[in-house]
Formats: C-alpha cells, sequence, structure tokens
C-alpha cells in the first residue's frame, strides 16, 4: 500500500496538531510491512526538513511561507499558484502510482485542498481519506468577518468553499 | 468526494453527522505516551537551562499566538498575578501574529516570562513545568491537554465540550476549569499554585486510553484497509 498524505498550508509552527498526527502517522506505518511509501506533500518550511521515515518522500506544495495576515497565511487567500503548483505536483505523483491498486490519499483538512482534490478524484478515482482538525476555514471566517479584518472579495469566496465541501462549519 | 471523513473528537462528530453519517468516523489525535511521559531528569535539567528555581511554580502556555487561543486574555491575567505572588513564572512556547504582544509582557514583568518560539521536543517543556494552561475559543480537544497529562501536568481549561467529557470519563485527572474572563482566569492559577505547593515531588502520568497512538493509528489503518478493499 502507499499513502499519500497532503497537510495544508504553510504551518509554521513546530507544535501544530496536523504536523504531530503526520508525524506520529508515518513513523506508524513505517513499521507496518503493508506500506511502501509514504508521500507528504506540504508547503510547510517544517515539513520539508524532517524525513520522519525511511519510507518517506516529502513533497514541496505551492509557493512558500510568505506571512500572515491576521492568523491567515497570505499564500492561502492571495496566492492562486498555490492551488496549480499543488495540483500538479500530486497529478504527478498519482500518474506515477497510478497503477498500484493500493494508493490512497489523505489530506489533513481543508477546502483550498479539496478543490484541488476533487479534479483529482474525477480523474483518477483515488481513494480520499480527509481529516478534519480543529476548526478549519469556517472558523477562521466567523472569527475574522467579526472583525471585519479579511477582503470582503475573499470572504464570501472561501465562506463558499467551505460550505460546498464541508457545509456544516462550526 | 471523500471516502472517509475522520474527525478528531465526538463534538465535530456531532456537527458534521448529519451530512455525512456513515463516512464519518471519530478518530482522536494520537498521543505517543512514551514521549508523554514524566521525567524527573528532564525537570531539573529544563528547569536549570531555563532558569527556574526548584521550589518556583512554572505554568506553561504551548501554543500558536493567536487571539483564538486566548493568550490576550492568559497574558492579562498573568500581569495580574505577578503582583499577588513571588514565586511563580509563565513559560510561553511558541509563535504567532501576537508575539509582540508577548515581548511587551516580558519587558514588563522581567525575568517572570519565558518565551521559547519554537521547539521539536515539547516533552522537555511540560516536563519542566507544573501546570498547562489551555485556553480555547475553537478547539474541543486539544492534544496539549493530553500531553501535558502524560507527563504528569495540571491543566487549567476553559470548559469545552471536550474538556468535559475527559473530566467526567477520569474524575481522577488533575484538570480544572475557569471561565473564560480574567479574574476566573487569575483565580485558577492562584488555586493551582496553591496546589503545587502541598504537592507530593513524584508526577503520575494521566493517560487518556482512547489517545494512545497505538490504539488510535491502528485504527486509521484499518480505515485505509476497508476502504482498499
Amino acid at each position: 500500500m502507499k499513502v499519500l498524505m497532503i497537510t495544508r498550508h504553510p504551518i509554521f509552527e513546530l507544535l501544530g496538531g496536523v504536523q504531530q498526527y503526520i508525524k506520529t502517522l508515518a513513523k506508524f506505518l513505517e513499521r507496518k510491512n503493508e506500506i511502501d511509501k509514504i508521500f507528504i506533500a506540504s508547503s510547510s518550511i517544517n515539513l520539508k526538513t524532517r524525513k520522519f521515515s525511511k519510507k518517506n518522500i516529502f513533497l514541496k506544495l505551492g509557493p512558500k511561507y510568505q506571512g500572515l495576515i491576521d492568523g491567515v497565511p497570505k499564500a492561502m487567500i492571495f496566492n492562486i499558484g498555490y492551488l496549480i503548483d499543488s495540483f500538479f505536483t500530486l497529478r504527478k505523483i498519482i500518474i506515477e502510482n497510478r497503477n498500484e491498486d493500493s494508493f490512497i490519499i489523505h489530506s489533513h483538512e481543508s477546502a483550498l485542498l479539496a478543490i484541488i482534490l476533487l479534479p483529482i478524484k474525477l480523474l483518477y478515482k483515488s481513494p480520499i481519506v480527509i481529516t478534519q482538525h480543529g476548526i478549519g476555514w469556517y472558523g477562521y471566517l466567523k472569527l475574522h468577518s467579526e472583525r471585519k479584518s479579511i477582503n470582503i472579495v475573499f470572504t464570501p469566496f472561501l465562506f463558499f468553499l467551505e460550505k460546498l465541501f464541508f457545509p456544516i462549519g462550526r | 468526494m471523500a471516502d472517509k471523513i475522520i474527525v478528531v473528537d465526538e463534538t465535530l462528530k456531532e456537527v458534521f453527522y448529519k451530512d455525512f453519517k456513515t463516512k464519518i468516523e471519530v478518530i482522536y489525535n494520537p498521543i505517543d505516551y512514551r514521549i508523554f511521559r514524566p521525567s524527573e531528569y528532564l525537570r531539573r535539567y529544563v528547569r536549570k537551562q531555563l532558569g527556574v528555581k526548584d521550589d518556583e511554580f512554572l505554568l506553561l502556555y504551548i501554543g500558536r499566538l493567536s487571539e483564538e487561543k486566548g493568550i490576550k486574555e492568559i497574558m492579562e491575567a498573568f500581569d495580574q498575578i505577578v503582583k499577588k505572588v513571588r514565586k511563580i513564572k509563565l513559560l510561553i512556547v511558541g509563535n504567532g501574529p501576537l508575539l509582540r504582544m508577548i515581548e511587551i509582557y516580558k519587558k514588563k514583568n522581567k525575568g517572570r516570562i519565558i518565551h521559547i518560539k519554537q521547539s521539536d521536543e515539547p516533552e522537555r517543556f511540560y516536563n519542566a513545568s507544573d501546570a498547562l494552561i489551555f485556553f480555547s475559543k475553537f478547539e474541543e480537544r486539544s492534544r496539549v491537554v493530553p500531553e501535558a497529562l502524560g507527563c504528569g501536568n495540571i491543566v487549567l481549561s476553559t470548559p469545552t465540550n471536550e474538556i468535559l467529557r475527559i473530566k467526567s470519563q477520569h474524575p481522577d485527572f488533575p484538570i480544572f476549569l475557569y471561565e473564560p474572563n480574567i479574574e476566573s482566569i487569575v483565580n485558577v492559577i492562584l488555586f493551582a499554585y496553591k496546589r503545587f505547593k502541598l504537592k507530593n515531588k513524584r508526577r503520575r502520568q494521566f493517560i487518556i486510553k482512547e489517545q494512545d497512538a497505538r490504539e488510535v493509528l491502528e485504527k486509521v489503518f484499518y480505515i485505509y484497509k476497508t476502504i482498499l478493499e
């Protein structure tokens, strides 16, 4: 079995729940004889420097961390390049491994990743598991829209994505 | 689109259940209790590194420095505490948009606030500390709570659904609740400080079995297998 784990956009703190989850999961999967290879795809500056296991291959997703706007990474909001780059990186891996009948994608949230995964699912029919950590985009948007700190053009757009892929937010 | 949706706590399941039903599975964040366990060696070594004396109470905040994590309220409360109690220090481990605010408080309360931006080994700081303070505006079952309990810390927390769930399942665990306001934070810290002065030196590990990495990750693997079959 080959597993492709995808984590979200630039996470810069080493202690983040998603990173810890992936780290522990990768170490565990390494010990399973049934797992041949673990791909970890992320734009995180921290994840890329780490080899979690011998079977783990790190893939760089999208542009690197570009700073925050009220806690939200800029790359998530403004950089369409992130999505295009991420899509082609994942596509390459899936094409290279699609002959494997046991290839699984495990994505760690959220709406933005979902819009990359949707065409991948339609094109290559890869099984997908999504892990919803914490609050997701809906929570972020609620917080930021209350403070009116997100550009009004982007708020409904991201809200729409969240509603589309994770119909009930928090 | 997804074949399976994993949520990391029961509260999230309740939120998503209506739409996803059978697709949804609760799998808690895995905690490796071989790493998160009490260590007297780490306690002594890290406290020495940080300049914290044996008889000083070390309160720990670990996480992103952002508004939703309640760090503003914690800093304000600690500002009041230092005027009341001498032998208490606050260790902050994390980075984020409110970094500047931390620096201001650090200057103001010289020597009482220690800040570390990043760390690969959070178990060092849990072991050095006496109590973890967790404040959540959105998060339900943060991993810092079981990690801190694993290292034998007292946990001070806002009453999220998941914290209440842990508390009811493990009534003997040292989890103390406070309301999300400054006065309540001050009171709970003072309570923990008094308890610290009385407590035994030897620390006990508090394990939330359903978050034990070995059990949790077997479940993830099982999900992979069933989907592929």
